[in-house]
């Protein structure tokens, strides 16, 4: 021990600004250099007692397993780990009035959060040079974001937590900052605001940036927020605006239009994305290469989709009949590129017709969630598609036309599968357990679903009984989903996994269960056929449906 | 198939199939640069000792087939690698602090990355959720700062326990 503590001590005194440590670039290890010679009697058995033998290299390896918080607390251990913190990983600082020292002795800090300090600097910023993200939560106070942001100027994340912009009036600081005209964030990379409602402080915030920040390299900004407002984006795609008129969000948005790569806003399970190409000079209007909207496509974004050629990713959301044929219109522009399409919405006896994705060679998802509308022409869809969800009617002749066509297929799911009207014999329409089989055939298929279909639209019983009865080959897995109503059980659901070990070729295809049950389930006594079923019971709930789109 | 002749820092040989360690990237290049062709020849390993080497090679044995090779590893962020311990790794990797310490450098030296994580992610896991004074004992590791600095540094780390 004694000889450990000495060898120890020996490495820090000479100095922990010796290899083999590391030089560090924005949280990244870039290079270590490891001496022989070091590494060599670091090595020597005499010496390999304990933890700190490990040479720093280890160390970096064991601290990048930990949490950024677990990290830090370990700066408290010993000063050979402190460094490794420090130096390689970065510390984090909060800084509120009550710790406001510490803006003027952290000179390692790479991540500082300023938490309601309205305590005023103007100099003397001692991490100034070295930090790189920069949150401010609560309370700001305008001169301090001025002064600070004119400091660190070396910043590439800035981000506002549930701020509210304080302009003081009656103090003597109150004024300050208030003539600047621009501060330059050249490093800027990335723009995070966090609130729980979209207030005047985050109106605030876009027009402090847009009238007084100047960028370079900005390409990412986020806004989570539970009420994201309506934006009209088509702005975005104008040549000229009128800044008197222009939303404050749109208006720093346009500023950012050079390098601006990713917009993202609204809740984080139900975000509108736009992420653009990589700009290119004199290329109008900006292109996008994602486009995702929630809850629903409004009216006047339409003229966005008119000019887009290079689309990958189109998530509309909810979206009026009245605009199908405008997207249908952006699905065929864009066919060349499409990778993955998804729609929403309700329709009520529309069609929508898949024929308009037959010359997308790159499709591979497809969602196509429109209720009350009859879906045709599956059969067209391009061989390529791995996976596609269907949501309202589908005849069953269209169901076998894909189990006939599209190969590509490695998920399927049905979801409320529904009743066709204009057929009569109900029993002959069903999904019944010869259409089932064929998909089960698709050559690439690892899931199968049909969720929320009732009855009326599909053979519960058959499929049920044959599943159960196969349950025990190799690689095929299934479950059944059951609504509860009046104290019963009925099936609505029944989800298919196939995996690699399950062998299409050496299956019989032929084998047809010969008894018959109910389709509700008693689940107090045991059913002699669910044996070897896990029954996931749940209710499932239908997606939203938009207030003002029907 | 082809063998080679490892030779610990205590002087021992070890016979090895070149398929078992060729997850060793340090190795691999001392086969190369050595232009050893005749299963006789010896790879020498300064850092290495015989007990250590031994565990060394029952991992790679029992891993020789699951490995990716090493030039598909440098592509991928080394979040996506961090998968759960085996319970063969876990059984494995149960020994002496010494041992393990060993072993982790002898991985490092060797250039083995799925045995250095292993190792890296078993001490980061004894690390995680103790307190300073805890670690220090556990690792016999002499606690170097003054007093000063530890008000500093307990400053600094406020927010850590704000939560």
């Amino acid at each position: 021990m004694a000889f450990s503590n000495d060898h120890n001590a020996e490495q820090d005194s000479s100095g922990y600004t010796d290899p083999p440590v590391i030089l560090v670039n924005d949280l990244e290890v870039v290079t270590f250099e490891t001496q022989d010679d070091q590494l060599a009697s670091e090595n020597n058995p005499e010496n390999c007692i304990g933890l700190n033998n490990l040479i720093s290299e280890e160390l970096v390896k064991i601290f990048s397993f930990l949490s950024q918080e677990e990290r830090q607390k370990l700066r408290t251990v010993c000063r050979k780990w402190q460094n490794v913190v420090d130096i390689v990983f970065g510390m984090k600082i909060r800084v509120k009035n009550s710790t406001s020292d510490l803006v003027k002795v952290c000179p390692h800090a790479v991540e500082v959060e300023l938490n309601s300090m309205t305590q005023p600097f103007e100099s003397g910023i001692a991490f100034a040079q070295t930090v790189r993200k920069l949150m401010l939560t609560n309370i700001v106070v305008t001169y301090n974001l001025v002064s600070f942001l004119n400091a660190c100027a070396n910043i590439t994340h800035l981000g506002f937590t549930n701020v509210i912009l304080d302009l003081p009036i009656n103090d003597p600081w109150s004024q300050f900052g208030k003539d600047s005209t621009n501060i330059p964030l050249d490093s800027l990379e990335s723009l995070e605001i966090k609130c729980f409602t979209f207030t005047e402080g985050v109106v605030e915030i876009m027009n402090f940036l847009h009238d007084k920040v100047s960028f370079k390299r900005l390409k990412d900004v986020i806004i989570n927020v539970q009420n994201p407002p309506v934006i009209p984006y088509q702005v975005m795609f104008q040549r000229n605006i009128n800044p008197a008129t222009t939303h404050p969000l749109v208006k720093l948005l346009v500023k950012l239009r050079p390098t601006l790569r990713k917009f993202l806003i609204g809740r984080p399970n139900m975000p509108t994305i736009l992420k653009f190409q990589y700009p290119e000079k004199d290329e109008f209007p900006p292109q996008l290469e994602h486009l995702e909207i929630h809850p629903y496509f409004r009216e006047e974004w339409s003229p966005i989709l008119r000019e887009q050629n290079g689309l990958k990713i189109m998530n509309l959301g909810s979206c009026n009949v009245s605009r199908w044929n405008e997207i249908q219109g952006a699905v065929m522009t864009n066919a060349s590129c499409l990778e993955s399409f998804t729609i929403g919405g309700l329709s009520f006896g529309q069609i929508w017709d898949c024929a308009v994705f037959q010359t997308c060679s790159l499709l591979r998802n497809l969602s196509i969630e429109i209720s009350h509308s009859n879906k045709v022409n599956l059969a067209m869809l391009p061989l390529q598609l791995k996976n596609l969800h269907v949501f309202g009617p589908v005849p069953k002749y269209e169901i076998t036309a894909v189990a006939e066509t599209l190969v590509g297929l490695e998920s399927l799911k049905f979801t409320h599968l529904g009743r066709i009207a204009e057929f009569n014999n109900a029993e002959e329409d069903k999904v019944n357990l010869d259409v089932f089989k064929a998909l089960l055939q698709l050559p690439n298929l690892k899931s199968l679903m049909f969720v929320t279909c009732s009855t009326i639209s599909i053979d519960w019983d058959m499929i049920s009984l044959w599943c159960t009865s196969v349950a025990g080959t190799h690689g095929f897995s299934f479950s059944e989903k059951y609504f509860q109503t009046h104290g019963e059980y009925f099936r609505n659901g029944i989800s298919v996994e196939l995996t690699d070990e399950f062998k299409r070729d050496a299956f019989d295809w032929s084998s047809v269960p010969m008894l018959a049950i109910s389709d509700t389930v008693d689940m107090s006594t045991p059913d002699p056929f669910a044996s070897s079923i896990v029954f996931h019971v749940q209710h499932l709930d239908p997606p939203a449906v938009p207030e003002d789109d029907v | 198939m082809p063998f080679v002749n490892l030779e610990s820092s205590d002087g021992d040989l070890v016979k090895v199939d070149v398929d078992v360690i060729k997850c060793s990237v340090t190795i691999n290049a001392l086969i190369e640069h050595l232009g050893l062709e005749d299963d006789n020849e010896v790879v020498p390993l300064q850092n290495v000792g015989t007990e250590t080497l031994h565990k060394v090679l029952a991992w790679a044995k029992h891993h020789k087939d699951d490995l990716p090779s090493v030039d598909d590893d440098e592509d991928d962020p080394p979040r996506e690698r961090r998968t759960d311990i085996t319970t063969w790794d876990a059984n494995f990797i149960k020994m002496e602090q010494i041992q393990l310490f060993d072993l982790i450098l002898a991985a490092n030296y060797l250039d083995i990355s799925g045995l250095l994580d292993l190792g890296c992610k078993i001490v980061a896991d004894m690390i995680k959720g103790k307190t300073a004074d805890e670690i220090r004992t556990m690792f016999n590791i002499v606690n170097d700062l003054t007093p000063q600095e530890q008000e500093q540094i307990r400053k600094e780390n406020e927010w850590c326990e704000e939560k």
